[in-house]
C-alpha cells in the first residue's frame, strides 16, 4: 500500500454552466497526504472543498489532473477499499433500520455477515446509538444521522477517513461528540481528512492543514507554519483601576470600564510590550491578556481575503 | 454477486416499506371486480371476460407500476443523495444499477403472480374451471413491466423524471404498434422506410409479451414460445442495463 493516502496532480474541475459559462471550481489542485495525517481542508463556502471531496470518493470525475487514493486512480471502486466517507448532509433511506443498513454496507465492503454484526454493534455503541439500531432511520434527528454516518463510514476498518462538514449543523453538544470520536480515531493511527469552515475545529485536531479559496490551494502545511503567519492581531488587557484619573492612555485611547474597577483596552500586537510596561510601571493589576481573536482565525480570514481581492483584481 | 443481491434485498425491503403493496392489494379488487362485472353472462362467456379483463387491467397496473418504479429507482436516490454512501463502498456504478433492477424485477413478477394466482381463484369459483395458463401470461407481463423499467432506468440516467416517464410512454405506444412492422415494409418514401426500419431494431416489439388472447380463448401457448418471448425480453433488459451503466459510469453527481 501507497504511504501517500491521498495524491492530487494538478487537480481540475470545470462546469458548464448557464449560455455554455465555464465555472472554474478547482484549478491545478496537488496535494500530498501522508498515511497517519489528520489533515484539516479548510475554506469558505464554494471554496472547492466538496468537489475536492467528490473527487476523491469517486462521485465526479476531473476535467483534468489526477487524483490516488493508497494509489489507485479515485475513478476506481478499488481505490474506496481502505476508505470510510461521511458526507456533509447524511442522507440514507428514511424506510430503513439502522443495523440492516450497516449489515448491507458491510457486505458491499466484502465484510463476512459476522464480522459486520460485531462491527455494527460496536460503532453503534461507540456513537451511542445502540439502543436504537432497530429504529429507522427516519426517526432519527440530524445529530444522530451524522453519528450513524460515522458509523458506516468506519464499518469495515478503513485506513482513511474522509468527512465533509462532519459538524456542519449540528448543535455545540453534538459538535464536541463529533470531534471526541476523531480525536479518539486520530490516536488510533487512522489517516482522517475532513473539511471544515470552522478553523478552531482543525487547530485542535489536524497536524496538517490545506487551506483553498476560489478553487486554489493557497496554504498547505502544519499548524505552526500557519501560525507563523500571524501578524498585529489585536490583544485585549484587562487590568483594575483605583480610579479614573490614574488610566494610563495608549496612543489617545482611554481604557474602557467592564465592571467596577475592571477595564479593559485594545492594543496592537506591536504594541503590546509597550502597553504592559506602561500599565506595570503604574503599579496596576493586569487579570488578562486575551488575543482579540483567534490567531489563527485572524490569518485565515486575512489569507482568503487578500486571495479573493487579488483574483478579483487580476 | 453477494454486493448486487445486498442491494437488491434493501430496496425491497423499502418498497415494502413505503408500503407500494396496498397499490397491489388495490388492483386485487380491480381484479374481483371483473367477476362482478361478468356476472350476467353465461358461463363461459362470463370465464373468458374475467380472464380477458382482468389480465389487461394486471398488464397495464404492472407496465405502469414497472414505469414508475424505473424511473425513480435511481432520480430519487440521487436527489435526496442517499446513493453517495452506496457508491463511497468498493462497488461499481454497473452493480448499484444492477442491483437496482434486480430488485424491480422482483417486485414486478411478485406482483404479476399475485394478481394471478387471485384471477386463477376468482375463475375457479366463478366458472368451475382451472386456468393455469393465467400465469404464463403472467410471466410475461412481469417480463414485459422489467423490460420497461429497465429502460426507464437507462433514460433516468441523464433525464429527468418526467422526461423519462413521457419519453417511456412512446416508446411503449411505438412498441406496440404492431403497423410499425408492416410499415418498414409498404412505406413510400424512404427515409421513412429507414426511420422505421431503426425503430423496429431498436424499441422492443411489446406485442410479442402478451399471449392474453390466446389464455382468453383456451388456445394453446408452448412453452418455447413463452421461454423465447421471456429470452427476447432478458436480452432488452440486458441492453438497457448496459446502456444504462455506460451512460450513468461517468456521470458527475
Amino acid at each position: 500500500m501507497s504511504a501517500l493516502a491521498v495524491q492530487t496532480e494538478n487537480l481540475t474541475k470545470t462546469y458548464k454552466g448557464k449560455r455554455g459559462k465555464e465555472i472554474h471550481a478547482l484549478g491545478e489542485l496537488n496535494l500530498e497526504i501522508n498515511a497517519g495525517t489528520t489533515f484539516g481542508f479548510i475554506g469558505p463556502n464554494g471554496a472547492g472543498k466538496t468537489t475536492t471531496i467528490k473527487i476523491l470518493i469517486g462521485l465526479i470525475f476531473p476535467t483534468r489532473g489526477k487524483a490516488t487514493v493508497f494509489g489507485h486512480p479515485a475513478a476506481l471502486p478499488v481505490s474506496r477499499k481502505n476508505l470510510g466517507y461521511l458526507s456533509e448532509v447524511a442522507s440514507y433511506s428514511p424506510h430503513l433500520e439502522a443495523e440492516e443498513l450497516l449489515l448491507a454496507f458491510g457486505t458491499l465492503h466484502g465484510m463476512s455477515a459476522v464480522d459486520s454484526a460485531k462491527n455494527a454493534k460496536e460503532l453503534l455503541d461507540l456513537v451511542g446509538l445502540l439502543p436504537r439500531q432497530k429504529s429507522k432511520l427516519g426517526e432519527f434527528s440530524k445529530g444522530m444521522l451524522q453519528r450513524f454516518g460515522i458509523a458506516q463510514a468506519l464499518l469495515h476498518n478503513p485506513k482513511l477517513l474522509i468527512l465533509d462538514e462532519p459538524t456542519s449543523g449540528l448543535d455545540p453538544i453534538a459538535q464536541r461528540e463529533i470531534l471526541d470520536v476523531l480525536t479518539r480515531l486520530k490516536n488510533q493511527g487512522i489517516t482522517i481528512f475532513f473539511s471544515s469552515h470552522r478553523l478552531v475545529e482543525v487547530q485542535g485536531l489536524c497536524d496538517q492543514v490545506g487551506i483553498v479559496s476560489l478553487g486554489n490551494l493557497i496554504f498547505n502545511g502544519t499548524i505552526s507554519q500557519l501560525e507563523a503567519k500571524q501578524q498585529n492581531v489585536p490583544y485585549i488587557i484587562r487590568f483594575h483601576l483605583k480610579s479614573q484619573a490614574s488610566a494610563p492612555r495608549f496612543g489617545g485611547e482611554s481604557p474602557r470600564q467592564i465592571d467596577g474597577t475592571l477595564h479593559e483596552v485594545t492594543v496592537q500586537q506591536r504594541n503590546l510590550n509597550q502597553a504592559l510596561h506602561e500599565i506595570q510601571s503604574q503599579g496596576i493589576e493586569i487579570t488578562s491578556i486575551v488575543p482579540k481573536r483567534l490567531p489563527l482565525e485572524e490569518v485565515f480570514i486575512r489569507m482568503i481575503t487578500e486571495h479573493q481581492k487579488g483574483d478579483t483584481l487580476s | 454477486m453477494r454486493a448486487l443481491w445486498a442491494i437488491a434485498n434493501l430496496t425491497l425491503k423499502e418498497y415494502a416499506r413505503r408500503k407500494l403493496y396496498v397499490v397491489t392489494l388495490l388492483m386485487m379488487f380491480i381484479v374481483a371486480g371483473t367477476g362482478l362485472l361478468a356476472n350476467p353472462f353465461t358461463v363461459g362467456t362470463q370465464s373468458r371476460l374475467i380472464r380477458d379483463l382482468a389480465l389487461l387491467f394486471i398488464q397495464l397496473f404492472t407496465i405502469f407500476l414497472g414505469m414508475a418504479l424505473g424511473a425513480t429507482a435511481l432520480s430519487n436516490e440521487i436527489e435526496r443523495k442517499s446513493i453517495y454512501p452506496f457508491l463511497s463502498k468498493p462497488i461499481s456504478r454497473g452493480t448499484y444499477l444492477r442491483g437496482k433492477c434486480l430488485a424491480i424485477a422482483i417486485f414486478l413478477t411478485a406482483n404479476a403472480f399475485v394478481l394471478g394466482g387471485l384471477l386463477l381463484l376468482i375463475v375457479r369459483i366463478s366458472a368451475g374451471e382451472t386456468h393455469w395458463a393465467i400465469f404464463s401470461a403472467c410471466l410475461l407481463i412481469a417480463v414485459e413491466a422489467t423490460v420497461v423499467a429497465s429502460f426507464c432506468l437507462f433514460f433516468s440516467t441523464f433525464m429527468t423524471v418526467s422526461v423519462t416517464f413521457a419519453s417511456m410512454v412512446l416508446v411503449y405506444i411505438v412498441g406496440n404498434l404492431s403497423h410499425v412492422y408492416a410499415l418498414t415494409l409498404t412505406a413510400d418514401n424512404p427515409v421513412m422506410r429507414v426511420i422505421l426500419r431503426v425503430l423496429k431494431s431498436i424499441i422492443p416489439y411489446f406485442d410479442y409479451f402478451s399471449i392474453r388472447s390466446a389464455v382468453t380463448h383456451n388456445l394453446p401457448v408452448s412453452p418455447p414460445y413463452i421461454a423465447t418471448a421471456a429470452g427476447y425480453g432478458l436480452l432488452y433488459v440486458t441492453l438497457a442495463m448496459l446502456l444504462a451503466e455506460a451512460a450513468f459510469s461517468w456521470k458527475d453527481l
